[in-house]
C-alpha cells in the first residue's frame, strides 16, 4: 500500500520547494516574512501568516524527508538524516544527551505524538514570576482548540502497549493519578516508529500539516540552508546571511544565499534560535539572551516483566502520571511526569552501561522490558535556574547545563518511585539506568539500592527530548528577551515563534505549548503586519 | 611494562582526575607536537573523520565492549564505518571533545597513564582492554566515566541498529505485515 507522501504530488502541482543543495550560484531570496525554522513554532507560524496573505519564506537547515523514506522503520537511518548531530547532541561536557530533530518539520517529524496543553500552574507561575502577560490557561484555551482541532489531538483511543500498560497498572494499583495521553495522530497504524519518522503520514507533524498547508498558500520552502547570522541597520533586522548545504545537510556547499524581508521569525527551537542571536552579536543589554535554558532532565528505571512487552511495538507513548507534578505546588520539591519511553534497540542498547557479556546478557531480554522514564520539572526556582545556550569561537552552539542538589534528590524520588511502580505492576526485577545500578528483585531491595547511587552526572544516565528557553519572553526586559507576545524587545521586526521563549520547563512535553502559544502569537503578527 | 606497576590505583586516578583538565590540554598539545592532531592526519582510507590510529584504538575496543556478540575474527568494516559516521555528524564542538579522548589514548604516556595499557592497541589483550574499561566504568573521576559511556555508546549503536544486534537483542525488526504491506 503505497502512502501518498503529500510533496511529489504537491511540488509537481506548483508548490514552491527548493532543495538549497542544488543551488550552483550566490542569490538573494525575498519575501514578506522570513521564517528560519519549520518546526513546531515555525511550521504554525508559516501557516498562520500565509493565510493572512502575506508571502512567507521558510528556511530549514535539515533535509525534506517524508513517508517515502521512513517505510524502513529504522532507527540508524532517522538518528543519521532527521536528528541533530545524528542524535549524538549532548550538552556541552556531554554529560546530558539531547534527541532533537532536525529536518523539515523539526521535532515534530522525529517525536512521540504526546500532547499536553500547558499545565495552568506552569501558566501562573509565569504571569506571577515572570511577568508573562496574556497567557492565562482562558487566554490559551481557544488557541489550544484551534490547534488540537487540526491536528487530531484526543486521547489515544486503542488500548495502550504492553510497556504504558506497566504504568498504568503500577499506577492503579497504588492508587496514583494516570491519565491516558492525547497524542496528534489521524488514523494511526498503531506501530510504533513515531521516532523515525511516520511511514503512514498518521502523525499530525507540522511535515504533514501546516507546511503543506502554507505551501498551498503560496509560501516557500528552502531546505538545506543553514542561516548563520542576522544582519542589523538602524535597530532592525536588514537581512539573513545563510549557507547552502550539501546534499548530506553537513558541510556547506559554498553557495551563499541573501535574504530579505520586511519581518523575521526565528523558530530554530531552543538551543539553535538563542545562538544564532549569540553568533550574530544581536543586542542583548541585560545578557538574557541564552539563559534559563531548560531540558526536563530525564531519569529512567528499567524493569524485566514476566510476560512479554515488546515495547517497540504500538503507541510509544499512551499512558501518563502526574502523580509527583504538582505535590509541593510549582516551586516545592522537583515535580515529575512519569511515562514511558519507546524500546528501540540501539537506544536502549546504551541505557545499561555495561560491556561484553553483561552487556550481551542485558539487552538479550529487551522483548521482555519495560522503561519507565520521569521528567522532570526544571527552572520554576532559583535552585533550577536551566542551563545556559552560548557559542564558541565558530559561532556553534553549546548547551552548559548543570545540576544542583535540588534536581539530584528530585531524580532520587523518581528512581524510587519507578521502581514502586514497576514492582506493583509485577516486575521480576528492576535497575535504573545509572552506572552505580545492579538489578533488585523487591522494592524493599530496590528502595534500598536507590539510596547508595551516586547522584552526580556521567554515572546518572541523563536525557533530554525537550529543550525550552534561552530567549524567554516576559513584561521585563531586564530578565527577558521577547515581550510577552514574542517580539524582540530591541529589535522591532524581529519575532522569536518556538520554544526558546517558554520562561522555564512545561512540566508536559512541549508540542503543543508551541503550537498554541506560536498560534496566538502569529495570529497577532499577522494582524500587525497586514496593518503596517 | 608489567602490570603490577602501572600507576592505577584509586587514589592516583583520583589525582589524575583533578587534573583532568591538564592531561586532557596537555596530551591534546602534545599530540599535536607529535604530528597526531586531526588537522594534520588524514582520515582512514574509506573514512571521512577516523583515522588510522582512532581505527586501531576501535578495533581493540569493539571486541571486547561487544565480546560475546561479535563473531571470532570478524571484520569489523560495517562497525568501524558507521562509528565514523556518528563522529562526522557531531557538531564540531562535539567532534573536538571526541577526538580529544582519542588522542588522550594515542599518546603513550598519557594512555599509560590513564588505561595502564602501554602498548599500541593493536598489541593490546582483550583482558587489558577489559580491564580499562571496567576501571574507566567504574571510576570516581567524571571524565573517565564520560570516556567510557562516549565508547559504550559508540560501539552499542554501530551494532545494534544492525539485524545481527537485533536478532541477539530478541528485537525481530519492524512489524512484519506493516513493513510488506508499506514497501509493496
Amino acid at each position: 500500500m503505497a502512502i501518498n507522501d503529500l510533496y511529489t504530488d504537491g511540488i509537481a502541482g506548483g508548490w514552491k520547494v527548493r532543495d538549497a543543495s542544488t543551488f550552483t550560484a550566490d542569490q538573494v531570496l525575498e519575501a514578506d516574512v522570513a521564517i528560519v525554522g519549520s518546526g513546531a513554532g515555525g511550521g504554525t507560524a508559516a501557516q498562520i501568516l500565509s493565510a493572512a496573505g502575506l508571502r512567507v519564506l521558510i528556511l530549514e537547515e535539515g533535509p525534506l524527508q517524508t513517508a517515502r523514506d521512513f517505510r524502513d522503520m529504522n532507527e540508524a537511518r532517522a538518528y543519521a538524516t532527521l536528528y541533530q548531530e545524528g542524535a549524538g547532541r549532548s550538552s556541552s561536557d556531554g554529560a546530558l544527551q539531547i534527541l532533537q530533530g532536525r529536518a523539515v518539520g523539526g521535532t515534530t517529524t522525529v517525536n512521540w505524538t504526546s500532547s499536553f496543553r500547558t499545565p495552568p500552574e506552569t501558566l501562573k507561575h509565569w504571569a506571577t514570576r515572570h511577568g508573562v502577560r496574556e497567557a492565562s490557561e482562558q487566554d490559551l484555551a481557544p488557541w489550544f482548540q484551534r490547534m488540537e482541532e487540526q491536528l487530531g489531538v484526543a486521547p489515544w483511543g486503542m488500548p495502550p502497549n504492553a510497556n504504558n500498560a506497566v504504568l498504568r497498572d503500577g499506577a492503579a494499583k497504588l492508587d496514583w493519578e494516570w491519565h491516558v495521553i492525547p497524542r496528534n495522530v489521524r488514523g494511526c497504524w498503531n506501530l510504533g516508529y513515531c521516532g523515525t519518522g511516520c511511514p503512514t503520514n498518521a502523525k499530525q507533524s507540522m511535515l504533514v500539516t501546516t507546511i503543506p498547508q502554507s505551501l498551498r498558500q503560496g509560501a516557500e520552502l528552502v531546505h538545506h540552508l543553514r542561516v548563520q547570522a542576522l544582519r542589523f541597520e538602524g535597530g532592525r533586522v536588514a537581512g539573513l546571511e545563510a549557507r547552502a548545504l550539501k546534499p548530506d545537510a553537513l558541510a556547506p556547499s559554498g553557495v551563499r544565499v541573501t535574504v530579505r524581508a520586511r519581518h523575521y521569525v526565528l523558530s530554530g527551537g531552543a538551543i539553535n534560535t538563542p545562538a544564532l542571536l549569540l553568533r550574530s552579536a544581536a543586542p542583548d543589554p541585560h545578557g538574557q539572551l541564552g539563559l534559563r535554558t531548560c531540558v526536563h532532565p530525564v531519569v529512567l528505571s528499567i524493569a524485566e516483566m514476566p510476560q512479554k512487552v515488546d515495547g517497540y511495538y504500538g503507541a510509544p507513548q499512551s499512558i501518563a502520571s502526574d502523580h509527583f507534578q504538582w505535590k509541593q505546588g510549582a516551586t516545592g520539591a522537583c515535580g515529575f511526569k512519569l511515562e514511558v519511553p519507546p524500546m528501540m534497540p540501539a537506544l536502549l542498547s546504551t541505557m545499561f552501561g555495561r560491556f561484553g557479556a553483561e552487556l550481551k546478557d542485558e539487552v538479550g531480554h529487551l522483548p521482555q522490558l519495560n522503561a519507565a522514564l520521569a521528567l522532570l520539572r526544571d527552572g520554576f526556582v532559583e535552585e533550577s535556574p536551566g542551563g545556559r545556550v552560548r557559542i564558541d569561537d565558530a559561532g556553534e552552539p553549546l548547551l552548559d547545563y548543570d545540576f544542583s542538589e535540588y534536581l539530584w534528590q528530585g531524580m532520587r524520588e523518581a528512581y524510587r518511585r519507578m521502581a514502586e511502580l514497576q514492582f506493583a505492576a509485577g516486575a521480576r526485577r528492576v535497575r535504573q539506568v545509572h552506572l552505580d545500578a545492579r538489578w533488585a528483585g523487591n522494592a524493599g531491595d530496590a528502595l534500598r539500592h536507590v539510596e547508595t547511587l551516586r547522584m552526580v552526572k556521567f554515572r546518572t544516565g541523563l536525557f533530554s527530548a525537550h529543550l525550552m528557553g534561552g530567549c524567554a519572553m516576559g513584561g521585563d526586559p531586564k530578565t527577558s528577551v521577547t515581550d510577552s507576545h514574542g517580539r524582540h524587545h530591541q529589535l522591532e521586526n524581529l519575532h522569536v515563534l518556538d520554544g526558546s521563549l517558554f520562561p522555564t520547563s512545561i512540566g508536559a512535553n512541549p508540542q503543543l505549548s508551541i503550537y498554541g502559544l506560536v498560534a496566538k502569537h502569529a495570529t497577532r503578527l499577522a494582524g500587525e503586519l497586514a496593518k503596517g | 611494562m608489567p602490570e603490577s606497576s602501572a600507576p592505577l590505583s584509586r587514589r592516583s586516578l583520583l589525582k589524575l582526575g583533578l587534573a583532568a583538565g591538564t592531561v586532557l590540554t596537555v596530551s591534546s598539545l602534545g599530540a599535536g607536537l607529535a604530528g597526531c592532531s586531526r588537522r594534520d592526519h588524514a582520515a582512514a582510507a574509506g573514512l571521512r573523520r577516523l583515522r588510522d590510529a582512532d581505527v586501531e584504538l576501535f578495533r581493540a575496543l569493539l571486541p571486547v565492549m561487544l565480546a560475546g556478540s561479535l563473531p571470532a575474527a570478524a571484520p569489523l568494516d560495517g562497525h568501524l564505518a558507521r562509528i565514523d559516521d556518528a563522529v562526522l555528524r557531531l557538531g564540531a564542538p562535539a567532534q573536538r571533545e571526541v577526538f580529544k579522548l582519542f588522542d588522550l589514548l594515542h599518546l603513550r604516556p598519557a594512555r599509560w597513564l590513564a588505561t595502564g595499557i602501554a602498548e599500541p592497541w593493536r598489541e593490546a589483550t582483550p583482558q587489558q582492554v577489559a580491564a580499562f574499561l571496567e576501571r574507566w566504568r567504574d571510576s570516581r573521576v567524571g571524565l573517565f566515566n564520560a570516556g567510557y559511556l562516549a565508547f559504550n555508546k559508540l560501539c552499542c549503536t554501530a551494532h545494534y541498529t544492525q539485524p545481527e544486534g537485533w536478532a541477539q537483542m530478541g528485537y525481530p525488526g519492524p512489524l512484519a505485515w506493516a513493513y510488506e504491506s508499506l514497501n509493496r
